[in-house]
């Protein structure tokens, strides 16, 4: 098959998924809904894998014209290049394994059908996002995913207790990205303006021989862009000051949070920053505003999740948290580690957020970490590979998370010690609150209730297979990017990789030498190591549990209440607009303008009532005011006639 | 009229226009409805009057044709103004216009 | 000349329709009018221009008789007349639908349209301007909400009182023109000094029916007590009258307004924009939740005319072909929840798509039309039109560009009161063949026209290119 009828194959199976079970879901059963959903998606995924077998150079697939300008064309074009398959192999692929994780999970619910819809959608727009080989297609898959995620995060919109959170949520999400939407929005047009195009590889042509009107290395122009592209990433990829519609999100069934809210639509802002690279390389100005709030989002958000006691929330700060991390590699211009960074944490957080999501599932829908405990007899293979989970993301070492954040802040400490030693803290705080999950989910003594101990067990094998496949995923995805400190040949394998892509060539760093990498190595190992045994004694040995809301004071008072963010946001941004709103509805509206109008009719009205008393019925007044007009008549004939000279 | 003296034509612009005035003054502040219709009778006569001296003055005799034609008006007018007043007086017991107010918006 | 008389015949007919029939039939004939004009449609050529009616004769008092229709002309009209039927269809099983006036009243409104979308000539034009008034003022009358004759009176007199400065225009084009037909107007120079307080007139009337900020209050108590096929008719085409007069009467035949009153008008429309979305987000009365968001949605199409350039007319003209489908469908859904829940106040409501998973689905999907989310051809128009406004002014692009996320708040939290949370009520009877298919017409043309805007872009951008040049040739002539 041509590449192109295979590029529409991939696109329109999850469609066709969609469409199937959307349209007639209901009378199918659930095994065959699920497994339609599983399969459209598994497909896919073989197709990626024969373009990632293929592509040695950037194919480019135009299927239809969409817009026919005067000043620019729009077409609705793919880019099969490294870096698209790359991206498309991590969602179909993880995307498989957790359609397989719902099967078993959303097998009680009553929207199943719906549930695989909304997911099968899913994937096809986050398709359509990477494979897009322009601004607009790229904008069609971004918008689309948002809707997804609105749809799934309100997927229990009608829960008695629930409901109404649950679709606040999903609109708090919708809107936050709406806003970065408007920086893409934004962005588009500035391109379009200088360029004229919005295709990846013409613009990296253009800034690459140079000459455009604008476009030079920190023009007002480029950082424009550039500022308005990562306004749109802050908004899907969680940073500040848009992150917190992500913690919300977590109200979403747990394999959504698992596919969209850590594996996937969450790193849609890393792709496309990195997609623009050629554009970034021109506004360090922007580079440094990145490098700055990957940091302090990495920071503020590792701090919120230490006393958070919601399993899905922790999991969700740490998201937030990795996320920051990665757009601190964006900062550093190392696109293709922030990539790599993308890899390994879809494994492990997909792992992370299953397990979780396994947890909840044999608890009877328990998410409070301090009704736990214990976990490991019950639930002997969501344990281990929850605790490879938890070790691959709190840096253990030789671990997939190892790899990819060492190499981040390799870069960092080259860059900016000072930036490293605030990171670094933040990879600390990382492994305290994973180590403090972990040991209070699955140590001690069991603290539920006597219905959730009867119940709890270990979740069936569709729901095992795919974290058994993560978790060794998770155990060894670091050696997609070795270092070459162990291995000379055929180091770095993913970034000569994607250095093929489109407009991304392989930007070459300030490599530290070995000896100090050998250090921030030995750093980050101890670190991890210290932590665990710290851990492992305060939670274990110890054995201190999460305290009650009112106890907590000082640092954990604020940690719990995530530094009272969303109150600040409350207060500064939702209350003046909706006093704006009742403002402008109650003043403006009604008492201005409406009553001008109104006042305008009873002012007719009362003139109207004036005049009509000079028809008082007396012949003798009705003369005096003929007279009185024939008088004025004269005088005016007088005054017109009459040369003034 | 020939040779004989002719009297400016001011002084009967002017007579006619002092005879208009008291007429129009008449029937903005009498209330007496019979002295209102003498006044209205007075107004048309100085319009007559008008007519006739233009039209000696000019020599044309057109205007005493329309003389003619207002004599004959305002005798119709004078015989409806009265009954009118007959007929209100039989009905109101007066002749003041200024109770003749039902017409009032 | 059977595109304008077949309607009103239509009309005539229906009145003496049994009432049994009568819903029947009025979509039947709304398919008959609507399959005359898609006829046109497939056999348009957009080079030139198609006479309706031709005389070539110039009558007393320089009056003409054309009717013709370019390719802006031939749209509207497509569209006029698929509002008409899709209102007839959403309207189906109303209690109005029995009614012979009713549909009689609404194909002479079709009438109306339909010669104001072809008329070639000034007065002819504002013949049928006020013409359409009345069938939908007595529609309004007759059957809407009868607590509120006062606000029906203001929206009377509202518009009357804007057209009659067109008609004062009109009668002024008159000094200067040999005769009132279109051409002539065209290519008559009439003094600059003059020329800008001419095309006013037209503005101001155009603006009280779009409605531009500060013109709009007689709308929203009008579309919330208006029957629901009044409001669907009044927003889907209505004030589209007043766009395509902007665009053909006052873009095509003098700019020198538009240059004049450009600034004010678009930091008018701006706020409009977001003035309607303020409000839409506070107001708890769903029918006056969409009367704002329409609003802001027209204050936006009426900023991107106001560029006028070729870029953001084409813009404008999908995003009223957008905006009428979905007025047609927020409203039909606003119309069904008031009929089953007997309220308009979305406090009362709540998890209507638990119980009514059909209304839920589409109601939805309008929704998010509405939001002009990608593959829609809302998302086409208001890239276009912010572009447009962007282009022509940085700050106004992004104060304009604020309805993406404000009109996201509102339209979730309607959707989300009334439907999400735990459902309010035991009953609520789903939809019924009538509205799913109405729902499903609306989604099925603003996806293909999401993805093939080429297909209104052909037709329309040679007589968009000849409007801007003979606008701006008049202008010249005058300087």
């Amino acid at each position: 098959m041509s590449i192109s009828m295979l590029l529409i194959s991939l696109l329109c199976l999850p469609l066709l998924g969609a469409i199937i079970n959307g349209l007639y879901g209901k009378h199918l059963s659930k095994g065959i809904s699920g497994g339609i959903g599983t399969a459209t998606v598994a497909i896919s995924f073989l197709i990626v894998l024969t373009f990632f077998g293929q592509i040695s150079e950037p194919v480019k697939v135009t299927l239809f014209r969409l817009i026919h300008l005067d000043s620019f064309d729009i077409n609705v074009s793919f880019l099969i290049d490294q870096l698209s398959v790359w991206m498309a192999l991590i969602i179909t692929g993880i995307g498989t394994l957790i359609h397989l994780f719902s099967m078993g999970y959303m097998k009680h619910d009553e929207g199943y059908y719906k549930f695989f819809t909304y997911l099968n959608l899913f994937i096809f727009a986050m398709l359509l996002l990477v494979l897009g080989s322009n601004y607009f297609v790229l904008f069609f898959g971004w918008e689309g995913v948002g809707i997804c995620s609105f749809l799934l995060i309100g997927f229990h919109y009608s829960d008695p207790i629930k409901g109404i959170s649950n679709s606040l949520a999903a609109r708090k999400a919708f809107v936050m990205n709406r806003i970065g939407d408007a920086g893409l929005v934004f962005a588009a047009f500035m391109l379009l303006n200088t360029f004229h195009t919005l295709e990846f590889d013409s613009i990296a042509k253009m800034v690459k021989e140079g000459g455009v009107e604008g476009i030079s290395m920190n023009s007002i122009l480029i950082i424009a862009i550039t500022l308005c592209l990562f306004l749109a990433a802050t908004g899907k990829s969680a940073q500040i000051p848009l992150f917190t519609w992500l913690p919300d999100a977590m109200a979403g069934p747990t394999p959504v949070s698992a596919l969209i809210h850590a594996a996937t639509m969450v790193t849609a802002g890393i792709y496309m920053v990195t997609r623009s690279n050629f554009l970034f390389e021109l506004a360090p100005y922007a580079k440094d505003v990145m490098l700055y709030i990957g940091v302090a989002t990495s920071l503020v958000a590792a701090f919120m999740a230490l006393r958070q006691n919601d399993i899905k929330k922790v999991l969700a700060y740490s998201t937030v948290s990795q996320l920051g991390l990665m757009v601190v590699a964006l900062g550093l211009g190392a696109y293709t580690v922030a990539i790599f960074h993308v890899t390994t944490h879809a494994f492990f957080k997909a792992l992370l957020f299953l397990g979780s999501g396994s947890v909840i599932h044999g608890m009877s829908d328990e998410q409070d970490i301090r009704m736990m405990g214990g976990l490991r007899k019950i639930m002997p293979i969501t344990h281990l590979t929850f605790l490879i989970g938890t070790l691959a993301i709190s840096g253990f070492p030789l671990f997939s998370g190892f790899y990819s954040k060492d190499e981040i802040i390799g870069y960092l400490f080259v860059e900016n010690p000072i930036l490293y030693g605030v990171m670094m803290f933040s990879i600390v705080l990382t492994a305290v609150y994973m180590f403090r999950l972990y040991f209070l989910t699955f140590h001690g003594e069991f603290r539920g209730t006597e219905h959730q101990k009867d119940h709890a067990h270990e979740s069936p094998i569709s729901m095992t297979l795919p974290l058994m496949v993560l978790a060794v995923l998770s155990v060894f995805g670091g050696l997609l990017n070795l270092p070459g400190l162990f291995l000379h040949q055929g180091a770095h394998w993913l970034n000569h990789y994607l250095s093929g892509a489109a407009g991304l060539g392989l930007i070459e760093h300030p490599e530290s030498n070995v000896n100090t990498t050998l250090l921030l190595m030995g750093v980050a190992s101890s670190v991890s190591i210290a932590i665990l045994i710290w851990a492992y004694v305060t939670y274990v040995k110890q054995g201190s549990l999460a305290k009650a809301d009112s106890d907590l004071k000082g640092w954990e008072l604020l940690s719990s209440k995530k530094l009272y963010w969303d109150e600040l946001y409350h207060a500064l941004i939702t209350k003046p607009v909706e006093w704006l709103g009742e403002q402008l509805k109650q003043v403006i509206e009604i008492k201005v303008l409406n009553a001008g109008i109104f006042g305008l009719a009873a002012l007719t009205e009362k003139t109207g009532n004036q005049v009509r008393k000079l028809q008082n019925g007396l012949v003798s007044s009705y003369l005096f005011w003929m007279v009185i007009g024939l008088i004025m008549l004269i005088v005016s004939y007088l005054i017109n006639t009459i040369h003034w000279n | 009229m020939g040779s004989s003296a002719t009297v400016n034509i001011d002084f009967f612009v002017i007579l006619a226009s002092l005879l208009f005035v008291i007429g129009a003054f008449g029937v903005m502040i009498r209330r007496n409805m019979i002295v209102l219709l003498m006044c209205i009778e007075l107004m048309l006569n100085a319009v007559n009057l008008l007519f006739v001296s233009f039209s000696t003055y000019y020599g044309n005799a057109d205007a005493q044709i329309f003389v003619f034609f207002i004599i004959v008006v305002a005798a119709a007018e004078a015989t409806v103004g009265l009954s009118i007043l007959i007929l209100a007086y039989r009905h109101l017991r007066s002749i003041d216009v200024s109770i003749f107010n039902k017409l009032k918006g | 000349m059977e595109l304008v008389l077949i309607p009103l015949l239509l009309g005539v007919l229906s009145f003496f329709i049994p009432s049994k029939w009568v819903k029947n039939t009025s979509i039947l004939f709304a398919l008959i009018s609507l399959s005359l004009v898609l006829v046109r449609l497939g056999s348009f050529d957009p080079k030139y221009i198609e006479y309706v009616f031709h005389t070539g004769k110039v009558f007393k008092l320089g009056l003409t008789f054309e009717m013709a229709y370019d390719g802006i002309g031939i749209v509207m009209l497509s569209l006029s007349n698929l509002v008409i039927f899709l209102v007839a269809l959403a309207n189906y099983n109303k209690t109005e639908a029995n009614s012979p006036l009713f549909a009689g009243l609404m194909f002479i409104m079709q009438f109306g349209l339909n010669g104001l979308f072809a008329a070639q000539d000034a007065v002819l034009f504002y013949v049928f301007w006020e013409f359409t008034l009345i069938p939908v003022f007595l529609m309004l009358y007759w059957f809407g909400a009868k607590e509120n004759q006062q606000n029906l009176l203001k929206f009377f007199l509202y518009t009357l009182f804007g057209s009659l400065f067109m008609l004062l225009s009109i009668l002024a084009i008159g000094v200067y023109s040999t005769s009132y037909a279109y051409e002539a107007i065209q290519y008559t120079a009439i003094p600059a000094k003059y020329a800008c307080w001419i095309f006013t007139g037209f503005l101001i009337a155009f603006a009280v029916k779009i409605p531009l900020f500060p013109f709009h209050t007689w709308q929203p108590n009008t579309y919330s007590t208006a029957p629901m096929a009044g409001t669907m008719l009044l927003s889907a085409i209505m004030l589209k009258m007043a766009l395509f007069g902007m665009i053909k009467w006052m873009i095509g035949l003098n700019q020198s307004a538009l240059t004049f009153w450009q600034w004010p008008v678009i930091i008018l429309g701006v706020i409009g924009i977001l003035y309607g979305a303020f409000i839409a987000m506070r107001e708890i009365n769903i029918r006056k939740v969409f009367a704002f968001a329409s609003i802001s949605h027209l204050g936006l199409i009426a900023a991107g005319i106001m560029v006028f350039s070729i870029d953001s007319i084409q813009g404008s003209i999908i995003q009223m072909i957008n905006h009428s489908l979905i007025a047609i469908g927020l409203f039909l859904a606003a119309g069904i929840i008031e009929d089953r829940m007997g309220t308009t106040n979305l406090r009362e409501m709540g998890g209507i798509a638990k119980i009514a998973p059909q209304f839920g689905f589409w109601f939805g999907v309008i929704l998010f039309i509405s939001l002009s989310v990608p593959m829609t051809a809302g998302f086409i128009g208001e890239f276009l039109l912010i572009k447009a406004i962007f282009d022509f002014n940085v700050w106004m692009g992004i104060l304009s560009a604020l309805t993406l996320v404000i009109g996201a708040v509102y339209m979730i939290r309607a959707y989300q009161m009334s439907s999400m949370g735990a459902p309010t009520m035991a009953t609520f009877s789903d939809l019924k063949w009538n509205e799913v298919s109405v729902f499903a017409l609306i989604t099925i043309l603003a996806v293909t026209l999401g993805l093939y805007p080429d297909f209104i872009f052909s037709i329309v951008k040679p007589s968009i290119k000849h409007m801007l040049e003979a606008g701006a040739d008049t202008q010249l002539i005058i300087k």
